[in-house]
């Protein structure tokens, strides 16, 4: 699918029509901005300002402060870790997982496409069965396994279950299939064995499928949730989503909502840059992966 | 250099027999042609030489070594594929120089033999760029020059010309028969394409289901063919098949069309019906049918015919007589 | 599945050397757990988990017997189809417009994946400020047109809340799929259908439509499972399955059940359940792709 193409769907001038369709777009790209918007102004202001009903909807003049707040220290009444802790929990389970799927998936893909193996079926299918057992449908005894493990509360268990993955493996697997078989006999007779031809052809080849795939899954790293809720009692080793939803106390008046909405900036802010600065390979792993 | 052998050599496919034994001594030096028809088994057969595919019985051996059990790079054979099987990624040097740098060879040594290389096949100024930015003809002299600088005893060509277009094609088949002189080194081409084979080989083997029909000088193929298959697959149109009878016997009687000649009635073998006149310039085909086979003559181009009964006398010099249920040639 | 290549590399060990990792990962922590979960949904154990006691299938009857349970089932149906219909009306509606226009498509782009990237639980943090019963801004602008918002304690508005804040955060995707459909449709048939005299609307439901049905297909399973799992971060940082389960969905019920009220056997018979939803599931959607590929 090519998404850089000039659009196919007017194929006749009527103005009006133009002018309806950019009309519904600005509406729909102003209610998806909606909600940034207030988060935003929210975090510039001070508590007193937002619960006096309603609040301000421009930006006020805390924006340091809050931020600093947050940053170093946290939220005074909820959960006070320090978000820039949580933040680089949070980048490294972003990076790590990733870069983890990506190797063990490549290589089980360069197996599984280019070796005959007598359990190589049976490996195949074990892979996709895992696309039937999210984290969702085995919470308990996956935490159990963990704290058998003991990691919990460490950085090898917020990323190492998360690392194995179906869809990334089909993914190189379909990009291998797209590869000439005479390309691997070329590299036969040129006397590449197994190992070389996948680092000098395969890799170099499949560069834009990795960082498709990087992009998405840094989003995916990111945005965890469930499993860190379950592993995570340490403060230290929360992650910002995690943290900010620890930050709500309770009820509404309770909250201390600028502090709240900073954070939420802070956890939205990288991913959301990620996917509009690196849209082109973003769009490529969304489409790509599940195909 | 060396000359391959192949001793019986069959292939299956599970169940499935591809090759159904073929021997043949191919000698040191020369320009052997494999070519039939698709799923005739010529691809399998070639990629065997290669060691791409498994032997399942018989032997091929380069020069005095039997490499059935002997690993790619080490039969000391270089191919040229259909597609070219370039690395995309990397330049036109180094991919010439891939399989040099694998054997260890030094830099200096491979910076030779790729200058050398290209300078046999014009490429020189192409060395820094990619594959993607070279034109189809390019792309195949950087296939046949990562193939020159192995120095191989053997080449192996998998139908290389079939993704040109037509006048590239021809080009690069006068390109490869200079280059063969040059080099001398011995070749092993598939293709499906008569015209190639005919203009490149020192010998072919005709294959057909596996098995290899006739080899032998192209033009003793074209003028004795050992089984009708060759008789329709070499020469174009193919050559004409009636069914008659010689001595009370039932034979098929092989005419080319251009060995048959209008005349006067009197004279006439037989009559045509003609249906279709094809003036093609040099020379005219006549379409039609004799006695209810569908048959094609090749006649002068001044020649007038019109559609309809056309007396037809058979040059009696180059008639071919063919077992009727076997297809196997039969001297009358 | 069934595509080969040719020519393979042999080798008795590389293989499974290479597959190992995945292999590894996956059995620890996907098939053990499967494995343990399916187990434990036989049994009967103590609230200290020093006693356990198989039970065979009486942790599904009770469970099928169990009023709150079946209405959890409804609740995830209402919820995921209202998701997936809203959320894929809306996508298309803008990917149409968006397709139409030539001056500022890659900036309408641009901002409307945005969304794609906030983490459902973040998102549900901030609709819930957005809407909170005192402080929130759209409970202001709604009581000034008399509604009185109070999805605290009224069920219909905690579900319309879970609702919105999840079709919010799936626009971007399903946008981007319907964009991609439209740009593959073959500006030709547009054209023969506008030479033929049918207007934009009318060219809309009877050309473009038909020819997205395999996208909207796909799309309303992917949105469908979205709605089963990805969900639960907007749950938990919102409702958290309340007000008196009026948006307790299967997978937060699950979770609810299992960690915090630690009824072990209860909350493995319900993963076992959603086991089964998952796998038919996805036994529809790679159906669904298999025909995708002769399309």
């Amino acid at each position: 699918m090519n998404l850089s193409s000039p659009p196919s769907g007017m194929v006749e001038n009527r103005p009006w029509l133009t002018f309806f369709s950019h009309a519904i777009l600005v509406a729909g790209v102003l209610l998806v901005a909606f909600p940034l918007y207030i988060t935003f102004v929210a975090s510039t202001l001070t508590l007193e300002q937002i619960l006096s009903v309603p609040m301000p909807l421009v930006p006020g003049d805390q924006f340091w402060n809050n931020y600093t707040q947050v940053i170093t220290a946290g939220s005074q009444r909820g959960a006070a870790a320090p978000v820039g802790r949580m933040m680089l929990n949070s980048l490294v389970v972003a990076l790590v997982v990733p870069l983890g799927k990506i190797s063990i998936s490549i290589i089980s893909a360069f197996a599984i496409v280019y070796f005959k193996f007598p359990l190589r079926n049976f490996f195949f299918w074990m892979i996709f069965v895992t696309l039937m057992l999210p984290v969702e449908v085995r919470i308990i005894p996956t935490f159990k396994v963990a704290a058998d493990l003991g990691i919990l509360n460490s950085y090898a268990g917020l990323t190492l279950p998360l690392i194995a993955s179906a869809t990334a493996t089909f993914l190189f697997r379909q990009f291998f299939m797209t590869i000439p078989d005479e390309l691997a006999e070329a590299a036969r007779i040129d006397g590449a064995g197994p190992m070389r031809f996948f680092v000098d052809v395969l890799l170099p080849l499949s560069k834009t499928s990795m960082a498709a795939l990087f992009v998405i899954q840094f989003i995916y790293g990111w945005n965890q949730y469930l499993w860190p809720l379950l592993i995570t009692t340490d403060e230290s080793m929360y992650t910002t989503v995690i943290g900010i939803k620890r930050m709500i106390t309770g009820g509404d008046a309770l909250t201390e909502w600028h502090l709240v909405m900073a954070t939420a900036m802070l956890a939205l802010l990288p991913p959301a840059l990620v996917v509009m600065l690196m849209q082109k390979w973003f769009v490529k792993g969304l489409v790509e992966t599940e195909k | 250099m060396a000359g391959v052998s192949f001793r019986d050599v069959k292939k299956n496919f599970g169940a499935v027999k591809v090759i159904h034994g073929v021997t043949m001594d191919v000698d040191d030096g020369e320009f052997v042609v494999i070519v039939g028809p698709s799923g005739c088994g010529k691809s399998t057969l070639l990629r065997m030489v290669a060691g791409l595919e498994r032997i399942s019985s018989g032997e091929i051996s380069i020069g005095d070594r039997v490499v059935n059990d002997i690993e790619p790079m080490d039969r000391d054979i270089a191919m040229v594929f259909q597609n070219y099987a370039l690395y995309p990624h990397m330049s036109v040097r180094q991919n010439m120089a891939y399989g040099l740098k694998i054997r260890k060879m030094s830099t200096a040594d491979i910076e030779k033999r790729v200058h050398r290389a290209a300078e046999i096949l014009e490429l020189g100024t192409y060395l820094d760029r990619k594959p993607r930015e070279l034109s189809g003809g390019q792309r195949q002299r950087v296939a046949m020059g990562r193939a020159i600088v192995r120095e191989p005893k053997v080449f192996l060509f998998d139908e290389p010309l079939s993704n040109l277009d037509a006048k590239l094609r021809v080009q690069m088949r006068v390109e490869l028969q200079a280059l063969h002189r040059r080099l001398g080194t011995t070749s092993l081409y598939v293709t499906h394409d008569q015209v190639e084979a005919m203009t490149l080989a020192h010998r072919m083997i005709v294959m057909n289901a596996g098995r290899a029909e006739q080899i032998g000088a192209p033009i003793d193929v074209y003028q004795k063919p050992a089984t009708t298959f060759v008789a329709g697959f070499i020469g174009s149109p193919p050559m004409n098949l009636f069914p008659t009878k010689v001595g009370g016997r039932p034979v098929l009687l092989g005419v080319r069309p251009e060995h048959l000649e209008p005349c006067a009635a009197s004279d006439a073998d037989y009559t045509a019906d003609i249906i279709l006149v094809e003036p093609l310039g040099a020379d005219t085909l006549a379409h039609g049918s004799i006695e209810g086979t569908t048959m094609i003559a090749r006649l002068p181009a001044a020649t007038h015919v019109a559609e309809g009964k056309l007396p037809l006398r058979f040059d009696p010099a180059h008639r071919h007589y063919f077992e009727p249920d076997t297809g196997a040639r039969i001297e009358v | 599945m069934a595509a080969e290549k040719r020519v393979v590399f042999r080798s008795a060990w590389l293989p499974y050397l290479l597959v190992a990792p995945q292999i590894a990962i996956t059995v620890i922590f996907f098939f053990w757990p499967a494995f343990q979960a399916a187990w434990y949904s036989f049994q009967l154990q103590d609230a200290f988990g020093l006693q356990t006691e198989f039970v065979g299938l009486r942790n599904f009857h009770e469970l099928f017997g169990d009023p709150r349970y079946l209405e959890s089932f409804k609740i995830t149906a209402v919820f995921s189809i209202l998701v997936s219909t809203i959320g894929i009306s809306i996508s298309l509606l803008l990917a149409t417009m968006a397709n139409r226009v030539i001056r500022g498509a890659m900036g309408y782009k641009t901002f409307l994946i945005w969304p794609y990237a906030v983490a459902s639980a973040v998102a549900g943090v901030i609709f819930a400020f957005l809407f909170a019963p005192s402080v929130g801004i759209v409970t202001f602008a709604l009581k000034q047109i008399g509604v009185h918002w109070n999805w605290v304690l009224r069920g219909d508005q905690a579900m319309i809340l879970v609702v919105v804040a999840s079709i919010w955060k799936q626009i971007s995707y399903n946008f981007l799929f319907f964009l991609a459909g439209l740009q593959s449709i073959p500006k030709s048939l547009i054209e023969a259908a506008a030479i033929d005299g049918a207007g934009p609307i009318r060219r809309f439901w009877t050309v473009v439509f038909p020819l997205l049905t395999p996208t909207t297909f796909f799309l309303l399973v992917i949105n469908i499972v979205y709605a089963f799992f990805d969900t639960f971060g907007v749950i938990d940082a919102t409702t958290q399955g309340g007000p008196a389960g009026a948006t307790n969905i299967l997978v937060y019920k699950v979770y609810h059940d299992g960690v915090k009220s630690a009824d072990l056997g209860g909350s493995s018979a319900q993963s076992v359940i959603l086991m089964i939803i998952v796998i038919a599931l996805t036994v529809v959607q790679f159906r669904f792709i298999e025909r995708k590929v002769h399309y």
